[in-house]
């Protein structure tokens, strides 16, 4: 009975220790990411039986639980994957609409100096002064739009580098949860106890998974968590970790663009699943994804676009013309202005013409060939063929490229053929003339240098409507490039601000329940001590006890 | 709720991070008096402030192109006017001559008028700053020695005169008829700065009005002086001669006429397109700045309120981070 009674003494020492070491344990933590708070869990010991009822026997020490709510948990990982994802889109698309809406490297600037210049041209054809500066803004608007569109490739390129490093990321962190999976397993089985430390850091390592990529994870009985990744396809399943190849050009990049754009790939026993922005909705990948489909594609398409079409009216105008040679004192034929969007290949004299579409201008280049009715367009990249009417726009298996072709002039004959160089025309556009004497600002050849009427038709591109079927001017189609990232990058800003406050919010939601308070582990501190003095109390009554026994026998 | 410690302590965080942000935007704001610092910040605004940045450029360059317009015509104007003066005159010095003068009457006639003769045919021949002629449609490349209207005086000899060459642009060679230059003063919109004077000088040779070197004024000038300074003529012969001489300078001073009015009319269509252009840019212009300037008074009061909440965020931040149940342990 003695016994019983410096036991009983003893299991409340111990539990109050127990509870002083956990005490301290989420103190020492109150900075760990990922750290739940844990409670030491008691109950009574079985008590003995006697004759006049049962006699509890102290206090047993049964576990150590964390505070975890998964849904709580979830929760944040649901919202910050989110927030990854947009903070990603804006941080690229902040990027893109600078660059595009900035006056010092956008093109709205350039664009109205060269036709200011070509202005000045027409006020005043035989003005070196003039065709000089002429001459300079078409190399300042040549060198911008070179410029924004290296810019925006560039970009295309980080992506890639983004994807291909993420991919790296994703696979050590995969690796990290399947060993963290084996270990809980084990440890757990042998046990019985739940192996708090180890899922703090398995729940950390999935929640920095989810923050490079959106993730779904399911917990198994024996404790393990599988992590789904994109449309279902397995990352982690137990202690085995898929891992992603190299990144893979896009197959399906209806923009063709290069640098091709890279997405991941993840070898799911062998086979190589590519997956693409519509299958990653969250995460930094899921940022990069998304942006580069919806505001680098379209921009580079839409500079493109307006380049080829400055290229192709500006020459058509200049080819049109003549100018006065002061070498040979004779009017010449004018000619290409810029470097040829429509070139002629063979012999024809005939001059093809391109209308814009609305629809986005592919990016590739073409053979037309004239058989005497129609056109028949050939694209250089696989080989498809159409043959379609002048005014009709093309359409390459299905896809409208964005642009039809007027009737030659002079009328071309049966196998006349052409070349269209569309593909990154914005890359290579440049200024083809060296002397400010080709400037094309007569009529013909049969009139004189003193004629202005080319160079007034030159001025009068600015303001005449060639995109979208001559509904949109170039500075129009300019302007609909920047709105459309203006309008994603702000409406990304907006998301990243909301799900910063979500995260904010669940964050508060997941520490008021597993989140540590250093007074309330002071008073526990407290508690504790106060318990372990009364145990030892308890003890040094259950002493004195024995004194007095002692004392009678001696 | 329960809290724990690092919300407790990173709660004034958002809120101080948030008005650092605002502060600094406000302030960049302000610098720059823009309201918007890229186009993200108010796509809508920014798409329309871009459209009326390209007309307001566009309009500026057609505000310049009126100009050159107007210099072009009324320097025009000038040599016009004069030379219908120079017509004019000699028109009144005719009517003063006949055949019935003196001899030494009849000689200080034919010296003025060969120096009218000659003012006619140095401001038909007159160059631009730039030193091309005027008068010589497109073909500007002519030098000093050739210029578009040659015409050889014969007086004082005694012989007939021959008629005007013109080197300049031929009227009705082109499909651009009289070889003029235009200028773009609206979209759309252009108004001829320059005359060819082929037709009005020297009709007679091209497709003008009447045949007969009657139209061929330098020539029909050249020929009256020659005329009063022939001692052997009649008095009929002299009257004839002057007679015909004042119907060429009245059938010039008519197509002069026209000429001097479309310049008229053609400075006016370009003072007329300046002031609608002018009215339009100051529209846009003032539109443009609703849109794109940053009202500064709001935008300081803002930033004194965001200074003021970023002070109390600090303050309550350095109060409640001292609480601390173990300080009283």
């Amino acid at each position: 009975m003695a016994s019983g009674i410096l036991g009983i003494g003893i299991s409340g020492l111990n539990a109050a220790q127990a509870g002083i070491r956990t005490t301290q344990n989420n103190i020492s933590n109150v900075n760990t990411a990922g750290y739940h708070r844990q409670e030491t869990v008691y109950s009574t010991q079985p008590p003995s039986f006697t004759g006049a009822g049962w006699f509890g026997n102290g206090v047993a020490i049964e576990s150590v639980q964390r505070r975890y709510s998964q849904f709580l948990d979830n929760e944040v990982l649901r919202d910050q994957t989110q927030l990854s994802r947009h903070e990603t889109y804006a941080t690229q698309a902040t990027q893109v609409d600078k660059l595009l809406s900035d006056s010092n490297s956008g093109l709205s600037d350039s664009l109205n100096a060269f036709f200011n210049a070509a202005n000045e041209v027409a006020n005043d054809p035989t003005s070196t002064a003039a065709r000089q500066t002429l001459l300079a803004s078409g190399n300042n608007l040549t060198g911008r739009v070179n410029n924004l569109y290296d810019t925006l490739q560039q970009q295309v390129d980080d992506g890639n580098k983004a994807v291909a490093s993420l991919s790296t990321q994703i696979n050590t962190s995969a690796r990290q949860i399947a060993t963290l999976n084996q270990s809980i397993a084990q440890l757990e089985a042998q046990n019985g106890q739940p192996a708090n430390d180890l899922r703090d850091q398995r729940d950390q390592a999935v929640a920095d998974l989810n923050k490079l990529v959106n993730v779904n994870t399911v917990q198994q009985s024996t404790g393990e968590f599988n992590v789904f990744i994109g449309s279902g396809q397995a990352l982690v399943s137990g202690s085995q970790a898929n891992q992603f190849n190299a990144p893979v050009a896009d197959a399906n990049d209806t923009f063709n663009l290069s640098p091709a754009p890279l997405l991941p790939q993840l070898n799911v026993s062998g086979a190589g699943v590519t997956l693409g922005s519509s299958q990653i909705s969250g995460g930094e990948l899921g940022g990069w994804l998304a942006e580069r489909d919806a505001v680098l594609k379209p921009a580079l398409a839409g500079l493109n676009r307006i380049a080829v079409a400055i290229g192709a009216e500006v020459n058509r105008v200049q080819n049109g013309g003549a100018y006065y040679d002061s070498a040979t004192a004779t009017m010449k034929a004018g000619g290409d202005f810029f470097s040829s969007a429509v070139a002629q290949t063979g012999a024809t004299s005939s001059r093809i013409g391109v209308n814009f579409t609305s629809n986005s201008l592919a990016n590739d280049n073409y053979t037309a060939t004239y058989d005497g009715t129609n056109y028949t367009l050939t694209r250089a990249s696989d080989g498809a063929s159409a043959v379609v009417a002048a005014g009709t726009e093309v359409s390459l298996n299905g896809v409208a490229q964005g642009f039809s072709l007027s009737a030659g002039t002079p009328a071309p004959a049966a196998g006349d053929s052409w070349s269209l160089i569309f593909r990154d025309y914005a890359h290579t556009m440049s200024v083809q003339l060296s002397n400010i004497d080709q400037i094309a600002a007569a009529a013909s050849t049969a009139s004189g240098p003193g004629d202005n009427s080319n160079a007034r038709a030159l001025a009068a591109l600015q303001t005449t409507g060639i995109l979208d079927n001559g509904g949109t001017t170039f500075s129009g189609a300019y302007t609909q490039v920047v709105s459309n990232s203006a309008a994603l990058a702000s409406e990304a800003d907006l998301n990243s601000k909301a799900f910063s406050s979500l995260t904010a919010q669940a964050k508060d939601a997941q520490q008021s329940v597993s989140g540590v308070n250093l007074d309330e582990e002071a008073a526990n501190l407290i508690r504790f001590q106060q318990a372990y003095q009364a145990a030892a109390k308890a003890i040094s009554v259950a002493n004195t006890l024995f004194d007095s026994i002692l004392a009678i026998v001696r | 709720m329960r809290i724990s410690s690092l919300t407790y302590f990173t709660a004034s965080l958002p809120s101080m991070q948030d008005n650092q942000s605002q502060i600094a935007r406000l302030s960049e704001q302000i610098s720059s008096g823009q309201r918007m610092l890229s186009a993200k910040d108010d796509p809508l605004s920014a798409e329309k402030a871009m459209q009326l940045s390209s007309r307001i450029a566009v309009r500026d360059q057609y505000l310049a192109n009126q100009q050159k317009a107007g210099l072009a015509l009324d320097y025009e104007n000038t040599i016009l006017t004069a030379m219908d003066k120079t017509l004019t005159d000699a028109r009144a010095l005719l009517t003063q001559s006949n055949g019935g003068d003196t001899q030494p009457v009849r000689d200080q006639h034919a010296e003025m008028l060969k120096n009218m003769y000659q003012q006619l045919k140095d401001l038909a021949n007159n160059r631009d700053t730039e030193g091309h002629f005027i008068f010589a449609g497109f073909n500007t490349q002519l030098g000093s020695a050739n210029p578009p209207f040659q015409h050889t005086q014969v007086y004082p000899a005694i012989a007939a005169s021959g008629s005007t060459n013109y080197i300049g642009t031929p009227y009705g060679s082109l499909t651009n008829p009289q070889g003029v230059r235009s200028i773009n003063v609206d979209n759309g919109r252009s108004v001829q700065v320059s005359d060819n004077l082929d037709s009005v000088l020297n009709a007679g040779l091209n497709g003008g009005v009447a045949t007969g070197s009657t139209t061929d004024v330098l020539q029909a000038l050249d020929q009256i002086a020659i005329t009063l300074h022939d001692t052997s003529l009649t008095t009929t012969q002299v009257d004839t001669a002057v007679n015909t001489a004042m119907n060429a300078l009245t059938a010039t001073l008519d197509r002069m006429g026209g000429i001097e009015r479309r310049v008229a009319a053609a400075t006016l269509e370009v003072n007329d397109v300046k002031k609608t252009t002018d009215s339009l840019q100051l529209l846009e212009q003032n539109s443009l700045s609703d849109l794109t300037q940053v009202d500064k008074a709001a935008a300081i009061i803002e930033m004194q309120s965001r200074q003021t909440s970023l002070q109390a965020a600090q303050q309550a931040y350095a109060q409640t981070s001292k609480l601390s149940l173990f300080s009283y342990m």
